[in-house]
This record gives structure tokens, C-alpha cells and sequence, in this order.
């Protein structure tokens, strides 16, 4: 049994989807929800005693399934999201790891963005105020993270920050953009542009 | 209470019950021996009035498994893929009896309203 490229990109795109929405998750309760659902497609699709699976009928084991949002509330409602971010998880065994991170500043803030990924698809974005990691987002096939966090100003009142790490090519299919090692880093406090300069990487 | 209305509270009402019960028919299968992920939601699907989304199950499992209540391993099934299987552990064992009690009680009870 195998995949046709229009199927195998629609299994993808929508276990990429599931990951993405699974962001309030743990790493580790994410990889292991994704990996669940990739081998009860392939299982499923292997029961359609098909040697070529196509685009409609991945369409339609996935419809099985259940759409991400559906799925990613059932998992919200069975298991509380992580309770502190923890220091990045990425694999590296057997696989060379990479980093980038870009710096800004903002009202005697230092804003520290990293991204690390390996050749394994695992992927990793942190987001750092003053050098206290704030927010993190680590799992499978990241093409997009985004990082939220508040800074507090000298008054009490909160800025709300955002970072954006994106696969640099935006154009091309999905798999360029996966497999894409040039990454764009863009950060805006209360919705204004934060200039960032990327220190490694 | 207009029909459609009946109608919508009767399905609200089953939902909240199969979501209910469904954790312990996963524990009431898993209580036989042990199952992936597939092959669980295959039996599940054959439960007359359990109409279940696949998807559905992986949530409850972890759930169970993050209890304590369940216990997985990765196995190489020989010609197959290598598969996640469940199983209940031991407190998941005494937790599976203590709802099949409970349910029992329950079911007798409403019988004789």
C-alpha cells in the first residue's frame, strides 16, 4: 500500500495542523498524540485493501478521525495544559542539531528569540524577557511557531508580546517549506514591529 | 417542549452519556487483554448506539494512561508496523472493577424506578 502525493500531502498538512493546535500540550503528550493519529490513518488506510491510497480517500479517513479542532478540544478536555514551560526538549541523538537567535530591545528589555531544529523535523521556538525563558513551543514538522508572553513595565501595566518563527520559503509546497533551514524571526510588543538582529545562526 | 427542542436535548443527553462511559468500555476491553489504538476503536465501533469519531479514543488513552490507569508499550509486530499497545495496570485493573460494580448498582437502580 502507498500514498499518492496528493494524499500523503493532505495526511501531512493535517497532522501538522493537529501539532499546531496541540501547543498547550506537553512535547511529549504532542509527539505521542501525533504519532497515535499517523498510525491510525496509515492502519486505516491499510484496511482499505487499496495498493494506491488517493487524495479523496486520506480525505476521507480523516473525516474518521475527526477534524484537528474537534480532536484537539477532546484532548484539552482530557488533559490540563502543561503547567510551566520547561528548558527545549529537540532530539539531537543521531541527528545534527541546529540554532538560530535573534535579540531586540525594548524599554531596557532584552528579548531573546531561539529557534532549534534537527534533521529529524523535530523543532523547537523559545522565547526569552531578560533571559527568563517565557514561552515555548516544541514539537514534529513545525513550520510555524508562535511564541506569547507579557512584559511588565515599570508602571504595573503589561506588554503584550508576540514572536513569529517561520519557514523562510514561503513559497513552494508544503514539504519545501518543512524541510526549508532558513528561518524568519519577526516579534511585535502590543502589536508594533520590535527590530530584532539575529546573533547566531 | 417543541419536538426539535426534544429532539436536541435527547441528543445532548446521549453525548454527555457515551462520553461518559466511554473511558470505562476502554477499560472493559483493555480488561481482556491488551490493544492498540486501531484495533480499540474497531471493537468500540461495533457497540451498537457507541457511535464514535476514531479520533475520539487517543484523548481518553492518554488520559488513562497519565492516571496511572494504563500502562503502553511499543511492540514490533513482526511483518506489521510497530504498534503502541495498552493495557491495564494494576490499579487500572481494581479501578475497572470498582466502575463495573458501580455500573451494575447503577443500571439495577434505575431499572426499579
Amino acid at each position: 500500500m502507498r500514498y499518492t502525493a496528493e494524499a500523503e500531502k493532505i495526511r501531512w498538512t493535517y497532522l501538522a495542523e493537529l501539532e499546531a493546535r496541540l501547543a498547550e500540550t506537553s512535547p511529549d503528550e504532542r509527539l505521542a498524540m501525533v504519532e497515535e493519529i499517523r498510525d491510525h490513518l496509515d492502519d486505516a488506510a491499510r484496511e482499505l485493501e487499496s495498493e494506491l491510497i488517493d487524495g479523496p480517500n486520506m480525505t476521507d479517513l480523516i473525516r474518521r478521525v475527526g477534524n484537528v479542532e474537534a480532536l484537539a478540544i477532546s484532548v484539552d478536555d482530557e488533559t490540563p495544559p502543561a503547567e510551566t514551560a520547561k528548558p527545549s526538549t529537540v532530539p539531537t541523538e543521531g541527528s545534527k542539531a541546529f540554532t538560530a537567535q535573534w535579540e531586540g530591545e525594548y524599554e531596557g528589555h532584552m528579548i531573546r528569540v531561539v529557534n532549534k531544529w534537527n534533521l529529524l523535523l523535530f523543532g523547537s521556538g523559545l522565547l526569552y524577557v531578560d533571559d527568563e525563558l517565557v514561552a515555548e513551543d516544541t514539537g514534529w514538522m513545525n513550520t510555524v511557531s508562535i511564541l506569547m508572553g507579557t512584559i511588565r513595565k515599570d508602571g504595573g501595566d503589561k506588554s503584550r508580546l508576540r514572536a513569529r518563527l517561520a519557514a523562510e520559503q514561503e513559497e513552494g509546497s508544503f514539504f519545501d517549506r518543512l524541510q526549508s533551514r532558513g528561518v524568519v524571526c519577526r516579534v511585535w510588543i502590543d502589536g508594533e514591529p520590535l527590530p530584532m538582529e539575529l546573533i547566531e545562526g | 417542549m417543541a419536538a426539535s427542542a426534544e429532539s436536541e436535548y435527547l441528543s445532548k443527553w446521549i453525548t454527555q452519556v457515551r462520553k461518559g462511559l466511554l473511558d470505562f468500555c476502554v477499560m472493559r476491553l483493555l480488561d481482556r487483554g491488551e490493544r492498540y489504538g486501531y484495533q480499540l476503536v474497531q471493537e468500540l465501533k461495533q457497540m451498537p448506539n457507541l457511535v464514535i469519531t476514531e479520533g475520539t479514543i487517543y484523548p481518553i488513552l492518554a488520559k488513562l494512561k497519565k492516571e496511572g490507569l494504563l500502562i503502553s508499550e511499543l511492540k514490533d509486530t513482526g511483518s506489521g508496523p510497530t504498534r503502541r499497545y495498552y493495557r491495564l495496570s494494576p490499579s487500572g485493573e481494581q479501578m475497572c472493577d470498582e466502575m463495573g460494580r458501580y455500573w451494575q448498582d447503577l443500571t439495577e437502580s434505575v431499572k426499579e424506578l
